[in-house]
């Protein structure tokens, strides 16, 4: 081809120079030269030839495998060695011939490609059968126009086990097998050696099963074999390190097999030995004993060996052993001999250096002697050293000897000869059989015959405990002269859970006693262990137990003659038990395991341990394992193994270290935000942690600060002060120690519902977290839809809608209380003049309200209209005032509305601490007087000075909670009058005819509505989700009763169930029990039951009322029996009711707990009493009044429910309010009871103690607390006077407190006392005051009342105070508290 | 004194400025739409509105079904712990086919961290009723169950009584600005240089320069 363009390259050239000329200069660049040439052809067959030689098309024959491998080299397959060899990946085999054809095209390079199988080298197939990522969906937004296909949602069957796993029972088959003894004390001697026989017998079975001679023996051949492949490669390539290496390895692991192989075979031989040994012995004691006691006999098998060249095989292998300690001696020589050498060299230097050395010592010697003697003594020593050490020769050592090869062949021969059977020798293989004529037992001796006799009276039986449970036992079994017992029994064991321990006893049974032989315990079977599969276990006992025998029985545990020459044995009771343990299968295949999940480890989880994975369970012993791994080779290649793998090379890289202890939460410490201590000190994280808590003080914390010295140390004290004051009892801020308790109790109480509530919280129904109207079934569907097509009614007048706010949003100063005073009825009148003041007969304090205050005209007289009550209301709620314009007459008309603000404590408005508040509204009516004030003649002026005054007439008092709680109030309500009111009284002329015959009582009446402004919604009650003993079906059929009740009258008031203290559900009926009262009260009247009942709801009236919400700040309803209400003093209406109730079932009387609405408490409960002459009266506990059923004044409003002591009754009669309810619940049309004949009452328990114990209040404390209280009261007076000085009247104090002990027993007996010296003081003073009377609880209630009466505002000057109290005591601890507060004008 | 020194930052601001866009709700028309922040209690809104609502829209009757609000949110929060990061939750309204306001969708997402421009698409759902014949009657009154409390949407508490249907999406962008979050020690950004706002920073530092 070159020549053929560099002929054309001519051409141009040739053409070029024949134009030159032509075209002159231009001619010269050839580049613009276009030269046309004719189509070069070839001919087909050169241009095949041609490329021929270039083109090789491999042929698709296969190539000869001796062609791919080196000529010298034998075809070896690394799958036939053993070797793991991957899966290669599929290839048709003309593409294989191909490409092998095409790599043996190269001569030089092409073998390189082929393994030692004459197969291309190749790594196997990586392609896994299962994917092992997970398949992503290509795209996350779909295509819109991908077309979607309906599917119909299929319900799956779920997995039964993993829905109930608890009910599904589970099966564990124990079989009992066979129970063999190496020893039992029924042992003869002979049976001892039997026994022997048998073990040693077994143990020589076993071994021959082995074959571990034989295995071992192919080992060393296998490796022979490997040396000497690598030899033969070695003599042919250049020495290989490696290959050295491993041929060394290889040599000295026969070496090791070898070793042993001899000795196993030794072993061998020896058991042999021991077996005729034993056998022999045997022979010797049956001849001796002259009878059989077993049938074992032993017979040898004489078995020539058949192998041929084994005699070549056994002196090839003793050639070999010599020539390998002839090659190590070598080394060892070689070794030595250098050293020798060495030390040769050594000792010839050193000879060499010594000669030197002597003799430049003497020439110095000579100088020194010729210089000074002054040479110090330690110089001359070390001199010395030295000189001794230099003397010091190296020991020479001996020329290594030779190698001794016929002392080498003498030592491998005998210690051969010794272990291994010689070739061509005998084997004998001893067979054992049962074949012996045992002797009959008459023709014993008779200590033989009486061993016979116990044997008979033993019987073995075996107990199967599962979880120390005895489960089942087998049956007895005598035992026989081969101590061979066969149960062959299986157990099929349900169980539910995976068990504990699997225990098998062994038990001997004798006609005397019983003891157990044995406790076996079996291990648990792994999940896989199927019954059928299992193999059979053999567990070995033993048991030190001495048992000693008259006959000729061994007996266990004492040394043991056998005989002969033989030395005693001390033989233990032993034996083994066969048994399997495995889980049953059941009808349909399913594997009959419990739960994973309640297995103590997850053993079915297994690929993900690389231990488990080879099938060893509870391997912890790592380093153990690694030496394992390493020790046993494994075939690192097997992806079996690679797990494994991973796990050695994880040890090896001593990471992974196995700690002494165990993480429960592994991770923890890393991922922990700050550490705890950390945590403790930072205020804010503190403060944040608390917050989340919702503890009280810190649940308004808002915006806490980020730094934590811009929160101050003392946010905390209050929290800190608290949580110190659960456990310190602080007697100082109660007045009696008893209440400190109590206060305390109530307060552990309170954080417990607390916590409970924090926990309710957060936990939500539908209702509470969507709106949704409700339709409950088709009526009231039908109902609904026929309300839509209902006209509009425009002009009929509707309630507006006042605008709600939730509590969160509320700030201070936003919410309002209103109230609203419309009227009064029957107010007390005036006392018209002095003179009609005395004209009563008896002027008394307690009877009358007669005594007037006298007034002088020197003094002021009164304007003409004096007689006539100029009442006005003063409200006052949390020490803000706000009053009426002053209306007249004894039934005034205000009609107006009063606006208080109101306040929240901290500023926190959250529902929780709203329904807390213990503020209460005191709504107070006051007459006010007008004197005319006479200073000098001023009168004459023109000008008159008057001086106003109020005089408390008497309250009502609502607590705010209760307002919360029902977000309005509306009622005309009952004012509490003193009992004595000095300058008035209340008349009943006003109210005469109807009202003076249903009104017997006397009484004044206030109309008023109080709401809040916005509206506050009150927080929703707490769901009862609480626990409950009592019975499901009990509940399900209250809570039916409820909802039906519920859905025909939803207003009406319905308890079933309520929770107690310790927050279970309680059937209400369980609270209604006959309890004797205290004998006390009962004593006092005995001949008057009117006056006893009335005493005892006074004497409950007197126990403090705080609402549920206070106490438990929670909305909830919790009910405390009456001991626990006792103790606590305190409670709600329920409370009270309920003891009230009690009292009067105890008394004999028809009553029930009536439950409905009242004013003002709204949802309350009161009791009902049917009395003899069939009326029924109404009692309101905690005020202890009682009410007609007919009063029109009765604060009852609505009657829901009756609650009997086995029955709850629902008001189903149209009308609700009491004057209109027929209360004769039998008729079951008009009450709808909970239990009937189709639903009967299971005869509930009553949950209230049999019987109450009361302890007599103690005097002295009546007494003291007395003191206490008045003095508290007195300071308090004057502090709210701060400007004037406050004087008190002694004189007038003394005659108070002398009242007021009358005033409490003119209460609670009829006899009329005389009134003390009131009268002296009346003639001096105007005397403006009244008696209080309220239960005792705590100061401040006390205090507030006082404060509320405003007998303190009196700013005439000159006034004095009277002040006096009285306790009085009733059982229990209850404390009727009196004050009685007086102002004194002096009216001279 | 404490004027004279700059006091240390105490509080962190974040400025939410932005729009929801449009939303796209299929078979619904005439929408309205009501925002509202929620946020812990470490957090107060300094200016702008917390709660806002929108126009009513109509769908376009071309191609592109989109509601568009263009409604700006425009907020300020100051807060002292990231607990509680503001979440802004939208609730949409618009008649049945008795003409009934009735909601269609609720739907609540994390005001987001980092300053800058986002763009979250919110995916709406509504409470189902409890039962066939709720929903006749609901369906029937217009009165579709809804949720007591807007907050549920924001909250995880609650929720697994509820059962909800999804129902459209509704585009917000936001702007957000942060100040003082790192010098609080809050890590917003990325930590890498080349990807902070470094070029804030050396503007800033030039016109320190040039002042």
């Amino acid at each position: 081809m070159h020549d053929k363009e560099g002929r054309e390259g001519e051409e141009i050239e040739h053409l070029v120079d024949e134009s030159d000329d032509v075209l002159g200069p231009y001619a010269r660049d050839n580049r613009d030269m276009l030269v046309y040439r004719p189509t070069k052809y070839t001919n087909t067959k050169i241009q095949c030839v041609q490329e021929e030689q270039i083109l090789f098309s491999p042929s698709m024959d296969p190539v000869s495998t001796t062609a791919k491998i080196p000529s010298y080299v034998q075809p070896r397959c690394l799958e036939d060695e053993g070797l793991f060899v991957g899966e290669r990946p599929w290839v048709s085999n003309n593409n294989m011939n191909i490409m092998e054809n095409r790599l043996m095209a190269d001569p030089l390079q092409g073998v390189r490609w082929f393994g030692g199988d004459g197969r291309i080298l190749s790594l196997a197939n990586p392609i896994k059968p299962n994917p092992t990522r997970l398949f992503t969906f290509p795209c996350q937004h779909p295509d819109p126009d991908d077309a979607l296909v309906y599917r119909k949602v299929v319900h799956v069957e779920h997995d039964e086990r993993k829905t109930t796993h608890a009910s599904r029972p589970c099966q564990l088959d124990v079989d009992v097998h066979a129970l063999t003894f190496f020893h039992h004390p029924l042992f003869s001697r002979e049976h001892m050696l039997a026994s022997r026989l048998q073990q040693l017998h077994g143990q020589f079975e076993a071994r021959q099963q082995a074959r571990l001679t034989a295995f071992l023996t192919d080992k060393i051949h296998a490796l022979r074999e490997a040396v000497k492949s690598i030899t033969g490669g070695l003599q042919l390539h250049s020495p290989n390190v490696h290959m050295q290496q491993q041929s060394q390895e290889y040599i000295h692991e026969i070496r090791k097999t070898r070793s042993l192989r001899d000795m196993e075979e030794q072993k061998d031989r020896n058991l042999l030995k021991s077996i005729l040994k034993v056998w022999k012995e045997m022979k010797t004691l049956r001849e001796f004993q002259k009878f059989t006691n077993t049938s074992l006999k032993l017979n040898l098998i004489r078995k020539e060996d058949g192998s041929g060249n084994r005699e070549e095989e056994y002196e090839e292998g003793i050639c070999e052993e010599i020539q390998q300690i002839h090659d190590e001696f070598q080394q060892e020589y070689q070794k030595q001999l250098e050293l020798f050498h060495q030390h040769q060299e050594h000792w010839k230097s050193w000879k060499k250096n010594k000669r030197m050395k002597l003799r430049s010592r003497q020439r110095r010697h000579r100088q020194n002697q010729m210089e000074t003697e002054l040479m110090s003594n330690e110089e001359k020593q070390n001199e010395e050293e030295e000189e001794e050490e230099e003397e010091q020769e190296p020991a020479l050592s001996e020329r290594p000897s030779e190698f001794d090869r016929d002392k080498a062949e003498r030592l491998v021969r005998e210690r051969v000869s010794q272990s291994r059977w010689k070739p061509g020798q005998v084997r004998l293989i001893p067979q054992l059989s049962e074949t012996a004529a045992v002797t009959l037992t008459d023709l014993c001796p008779r200590v033989e015959q009486q061993r016979r006799e116990e044997l008979q009276r033993h019987s073995l039986f075996v107990r199967l405990l599962v979880n120390n449970k005895e489960v089942s036992r087998t049956a007895g079994h005598v035992l026989d002269d081969s101590f061979h017992i066969h149960f062959r029994q299986i157990f099929n064991v349900q169980i539910k859970h995976w068990p504990e321990s699997i225990q098998l006893q062994v038990l001997e049974v004798t006609s005397r006693s019983s003891d157990s032989l044995a406790n076996l315990f079996v291990p648990i079977p792994e999940t896989s262990v199927l019954a059928g599969t299992a193999l059979m276990q053999r567990l070995e006992f033993s048991s030190e137990q001495r048992v000693t025998f008259e006959h000729e029985a061994t007996g266990s545990n004492i040394p043991v003659y056998i005989g002969g020459d033989m030395a005693a044995v001390t033989p233990l009771t032993s034996g083994t038990l066969a048994c399997s343990v495995a889980w049953g299968m059941g009808a349909d295949g399913t594997v009959l395991v419990p739960d994973l999940c309640t297995t103590p480890k997850d053993l079915l989880f297994g690929p993900a341990d690389a231990i488990t994975s080879i099938g060893a369970v509870g391997v912890t012993d790592t380093p153990r394992l690694a030496r394992w791994i390493r020790e046993s080779r494994l075939d690192p290649n097997d992806p079996n193994n690679a797990t494994l793998m991973q796990l050695h090379m994880v040890t090896e890289g001593g990471q992974m270290t196995s700690a002494e202890f165990f993480r429960l939460e592994q991770l923890q410490e890393e991922f922990d935000f700050v550490s705890e201590e950390e945590l403790l000190c930072s205020r804010r994280l503190r403060l944040l942690r608390l917050r989340n808590q919702e503890q009280p003080e810190f649940r308004a914390c808002r915006l806490v600060p980020l730094m934590d010295r811009e929160i101050p140390e003392k946010v905390f004290l209050e929290y800190e002060k608290r949580q110190n004051a659960k456990n310190i009892v602080d007697i100082k801020e109660h007045l009696i120690p008893h209440r400190a308790v109590v206060a305390q109790y109530i307060l552990k109480v309170r954080e417990e519902v607390l916590c409970m509530f924090v926990e309710v919280r957060h936990q939500y129904t539908l209702s509470d977290v969507v709106i949704e109207e409700q339709s409950l079934n088709l009526r009231m569907l039908g109902m609904g839809l026929f309300t839509m097509a209902e006209k509009r009614r425009p002009l009929k007048p509707k309630r507006k809608e006042r605008l709600k706010v939730a509590t969160q949003n509320l700030s201070a100063g936003d919410v309002k209380l209103l109230v609203n005073i419309s009227k009064a009825y029957n107010l007390p009148r005036r006392q018209n003049t002095r003179q009609e003041a005395m004209s009563h007969t008896t002027p008394s304090v307690l009877n009358t309200f007669c005594t007037t205050p006298p007034r002088q005209s020197s003094q002021g007289e009164p304007e003409h209209a004096q007689d006539l009550l100029r009442p006005f209301v003063e409200v006052s709620f949390q020490r803000r005032t706000c009053r009426t314009t002053t209306a007249h007459g004894p039934n005034p008309s205000w009609h107006e509305e009063l606006q208080l603000p109101f306040r929240a404590l901290n500023g926190d408005y959250s529902s929780t601490t709203l329904q807390s508040l213990r503020d209460e509204v005191y709504i107070n009516l006051f007459d006010e007087l007008t004197y005319n004030i006479q200073e000098g003649d001023r009168e004459t002026d023109g000008e008159t000075h008057t001086r106003t005054e109020k005089v408390w007439l008497g309250f009502i008092n609502i607590p705010f909670n209760t307002l919360y709680l029902q977000s309005r109030i509306e009622g005309t309500f009952k004012i509490n009058v003193p009992k004595v009111l000095l300058g008035y009284r209340l008349e009943q002329e006003g109210l005469q005819g109807f009202w003076h015959l249903q009104n017997p009582c006397q009484a004044a009446f206030l109309s008023v509505y109080l709401t809040t402004e916005p509206l506050i919604i009150p927080g929703e009650p707490v769901r009862e989700k609480f626990e409950s003993h009592e019975e499901s079906r009990l509940l399900f059929g209250a809570e039916a009763f409820r909802r039906q009740c519920h859905a025909a009258f939803p207003n009406r008031r319905l308890l079933t169930t309520v929770m107690d203290i310790t927050g279970q559900t309680l059937i209400v009926t369980r609270y209604l029990h006959p309890l004797k009262p205290p004998s006390e009260l009962l004593e006092i009247n005995p001949g008057h039951p009117d006056s006893t009942v009335e005493l005892l709801a006074r004497f409950i009236s007197l126990i403090p009322f705080t609402p549920d919400s206070v106490t438990f700040s929670g909305i909830c309803d919790l009910w405390t029996t009456c001991d626990q209400f006792l103790t606590l003093l305190c409670g709600d209406e329920e409370e009270h009711s309920v003891l009230l109730c009690c009292f009067f079932l105890a008394l004999g009387k028809k009553s029930w707990l009536l439950l409905g609405s009242a004013i003002p408490e709204g949802p309350t409960a009161y009791v009902l009493t049917k009395e003899d002459d069939m009326s029924y009266l109404i009692w309101n506990a905690s005020s202890g009044q009682r009410y007609q059923q007919f009063d029109s004044f009765c604060p009852l409003q609505s009657v829901g429910s009756l609650v009997g002591t086995d029955n709850i009754w629902f008001n189903m009669q149209a009308c609700d309010s009491p004057m209109r309810v027929n209360f004769d619940v039998s008729k079951t049309k008009l009450w709808k009871p909970l239990f009937s004949h189709s639903f009967p009452n299971p005869g509930l328990g009553s949950v209230q103690p049999q019987t109450l114990s009361f302890q007599p209040t103690d005097r002295s404390t009546a007494l003291e607390l007395q003191d206490r209280i008045e003095k508290v009261l007195k300071e308090k007076v004057m502090e709210w006077r701060p400007l004037q000085p406050t004087r008190w009247n002694r004189h007038c104090t003394a005659v108070l407190r002398r009242a007021l002990p009358d005033l409490e027993f003119g209460l609670v007996s009829d006899s009329k006392r005389s009134g003390g010296d009131l009268q002296h003081i009346l003639n001096e003073y105007q005397m403006c005051g009244f008696p209080l009377q309220m239960p005792f609880s705590e100061l401040w209630p006390i205090v507030e009342r006082v404060h509320s009466t405003g007998v303190h505002e009196c700013q005439v000057p000159n006034v004095e105070f009277a002040l006096a109290v009285y306790v009085h005591p009733y059982p229990s601890n209850v404390m009727s508290v009196w004050v009685y507060i007086a102002s004194l004008k002096c009216l001279r | 004194m404490a004027a004279a020194m700059p006091s240390p930052a105490t509080v962190f601001m974040l400025m939410i400025g932005g729009q929801v866009e449009s939303g796209q709700f299929p078979e619904f028309d005439d929408l309205y739409l009501k925002y509202c922040f929620v946020f812990g209690n470490d957090w107060a809104p300094t200016a702008g509105l917390e709660e806002g609502i929108s126009q009513i829209s109509t769908k376009n009757q071309g191609s592109e079904e989109l509601l568009v609000w263009n409604f700006p949110l425009d907020i300020t929060f100051k807060s002292t712990n990231p607990f509680g990061w503001p979440q802004l939750v939208l609730s949409v309204y618009g008649p049945d086919v008795f003409g009934n306001d009735v909601v269609r969708g609720y739907g609540a997402v994390h005001v987001p961290i980092t300053p800058g421009r986002h763009t979250r698409t919110v995916p709406m759902f509504v409470p189902e009723s409890s039962s066939l014949l709720q929903r006749l009657m609901s369906w029937l009154k217009g009165r579709r169950p809804e949720y007591t409390d807007l907050r549920v949407v924001a909250r995880g508490e609650g929720r697994e009584v509820t059962r909800v249907r999804s129902q459209g999406h509704v585009q917000v962008c936001f702007n957000i600005v942060t100040k003082d979050l790192k010098k609080l020690g809050y890590e917003t950004t990325s930590s890498f240089p080349h990807m902070s706002v470094e070029g804030f920073g050396s503007s800033g530092a030039g016109a320190a320069s040039l002042s």
